[in-house]
């Protein structure tokens, strides 16, 4: 609905100007045809919008016109108005995070104010006078892994993980250090840099080797 | 209070910032006050709040478990430059601790500390400021004793994601056992998420959270893990309460096509429209009474479905009113209404399912 919305908001001033053309054109095909109604004009000219063209019963200089209105309509206007569309739409994209989630507080909001007053105003009530209730939230993500990977070769695919996750923990580990140093660095102190360096990244090391070993007999076992 | 003291006397910046410099390492013994502690509390000022932070003044916590910003934003008037730039302070020293970031207690001891204040974080500070501070407020929870934290096995109930509200950031083996299946192979990444609050649904905290975040307009906030993981959270506790709304509309739109598609008027088929857009009617009365008269008429969207079920249940009792079709222009117009609206009314509720929000959000 909101993506709706926006590209009929980006319109709005391309609307006018097709509103304008639309209205000229329709007082001209009058002019030259008298019998027919306005609002019947202004509906086959807004027709020519949609590549409805009948040029049978036209004079020249009708078609002259039509000529020059299908061409402002279907080629310039209209390409005009897929290009508004598409940038709005790009502009839209670039804030899905946000508006997603703003809408979905909205929907949750409505939710659970109308869950709470049918069926748990009692219980939320006393949730909240209760002080252990407070907690931490855990979570767990659950990354699906591909289904040959555990066919083929089952441990050495699994060591292989282990020794991924120990990577980026390593990578995390290393900037971390790297950033822990560069405070150190400022208070000039570059031989004890060196040193803890040293130590930081042997402990760190000898942690890590210890882990993927033990994981590995810990696969092997299973 | 000496600080206040001098304060009342001089009024002089300098003498103050004199004072800072000279006991920098000042503290009240009973409260665990440092220097920045008092200077939140009785005169907090940029200059005086930047000076304790050059020498050096440690961001701490008293014995009350208060830090400098809750006496900030305790005050009657909050200065939000003050605010940030203490906001700042605190980002600076969550960054230096974070080295030993998965376990590090102290961290682990201002977080829980700003748990209280957490939600006014985000309308009185900068909002880049949150969205970073945020970032620190996840991660690894701490291991049972000497065990190590599970990376392999399945979340117990087939999910993909499962949430479990703990008293203590330790994850113990019942914890465990509850979230996850250590028989399964797929890889796990477990998180606890620092901020010590009430994480049911229907919680005051949740809800003040929520309120909050819907006045939030940079995008960095939603995009940190801590908040993505809660409304995820919370609307997974929300997505059965809209499936069966759903379904009861998709039925009222079934039967109002099936009713308007045929000629001959069945008198249960009418009953039926009836009583479920009665139903829909009802709910919109009761959101209304339960959210108060104004704030539902705040929303567009509201009134648009409060005028469509009045609208229905309007039409229906036209047509039995005028069986003999006197009004068939009115009535046309009526029923190509409550198709229109109606239609557009059972698309939006496919916001919900996540193969079709993308287009309707």
């Amino acid at each position: 609905m909101r993506m709706v919305f926006e590209i009929i908001k980006a319109m709005r001033s391309f609307l006018v100007i097709l509103l304008l053309v639309i209205l000229g054109f329709s007082l001209i095909f009058k002019e030259f045809d008298r019998e027919i109604e306005y609002g019947d004009s202004l509906f086959n000219v807004y027709l020519l919008l949609y590549g409805q063209v009948e040029a049978d019963d036209l004079s020249v200089s009708e078609k002259l016109f039509l000529a020059l209105i299908t061409f402002a309509l279907s080629v310039l206007l209209l390409n005009l108005l897929i290009a508004i569309m598409t940038s709005a739409y790009d502009k839209i994209e670039k804030k899905t995070i946000l508006t997603d989630s703003k809408q979905k507080i909205v929907l949750i909001m409505e939710a659970l104010t109308m869950k709470k007053a049918l069926f748990g105003k009692r219980r939320g009530k006393i949730l909240d006078k209760d002080p252990n209730r407070k907690g931490y939230l855990f979570y767990v993500v659950s990354e699906l892994l591909q289904k040959e990977d555990f066919d083929s070769n089952k441990l050495e695919k699994r060591v292989d993980l282990v020794k991924k996750v120990v990577k980026e923990e390593l990578n995390v580990s290393t900037t971390v250090i790297k950033e822990e140093l560069s405070h150190l660095n400022d208070k000039q102190n570059k031989k004890l840099i060196s040193l803890i360096e040293h130590q930081l990244k042997e402990q760190l090391n000898s942690k890590l080797e210890d882990r993927i070993e033990k994981e590995i007999t810990k696969q092997t076992e299973d | 209070m000496i600080l206040r003291n001098l304060y009342i006397k001089t009024n002089e910046l300098s003498s103050l910032i004199n004072f800072v410099k000279k006991y920098n390492t000042f503290k009240v013994a009973p409260y665990n006050w440092n220097l920045l502690h008092l200077v939140c509390l009785f005169s907090p000022c940029s200059y005086l709040i930047e000076e304790c932070l050059e020498q050096g003044i440690p961001f701490e916590i008293d014995s009350n478990g208060l830090t400098p910003l809750h006496f900030i934003f305790y005050a009657e008037k909050v200065d939000f430059n003050v605010v940030n730039i203490l906001t700042c302070y605190l980002l600076q020293y969550l960054r230096r601790k974070a080295w030993k970031r998965f376990m590090n207690p102290e961290i682990r001891a201002v977080l829980n500390a700003l748990s209280d204040i957490f939600p006014r974080l985000f309308y009185r500070v900068n909002s880049d400021l949150v969205a970073e501070i945020l970032q620190f407020s996840v991660s690894e929870p701490e291991s049972f004793g000497h065990e190590e934290i599970t990376r392999f096995g399945s979340i117990r109930g087939r999910k993909d994601l499962a949430f479990k509200q703990h008293d203590s950031t330790i994850l113990t083996p019942r914890l465990k056992e509850s979230l996850i299946d250590e028989s399964g192979s797929h890889l796990l990444n477990i998180r606890v998420i620092w901020l010590k609050c009430n994480y049911h649904p229907y919680s005051s905290d949740m809800m003040t959270l929520l309120k909050v975040l819907k006045c939030v307009d940079n995008e960095e906030i939603f995009k940190a893990e801590v908040v993505k993981m809660i409304i995820e959270y919370l609307w997974r506790h929300t997505y059965n309460f809209y499936g069966i709304l759903t379904i009861i509309f998709s039925v009222l739109m079934i039967l109002l096509s099936v009713y308007l598609a045929v000629d001959e008027k069945k008198v249960g088929l009418s009953i039926a429209i009836f009583s479920l857009s009665a139903f829909f009617l009802l709910y919109e009365i009761v959101q209304m009474w339960v959210t108060g008269i104004m704030v539902y008429l705040f929303d567009i969207w509201n009134i648009y479905d409060l005028a469509y079920e009045l609208l229905l249940m309007g039409t229906i009792l036209a047509i039995w009113i005028d069986p003999e079709d006197q009004y068939s222009l009115a009535m046309n117009w009526l029923k190509s209404l409550c198709i229109l609206f109606g239609y557009i009314k059972w698309l939006s509720f496919f916001r919900v399912f996540s193969q079709t929000s993308n287009y309707l959000l």
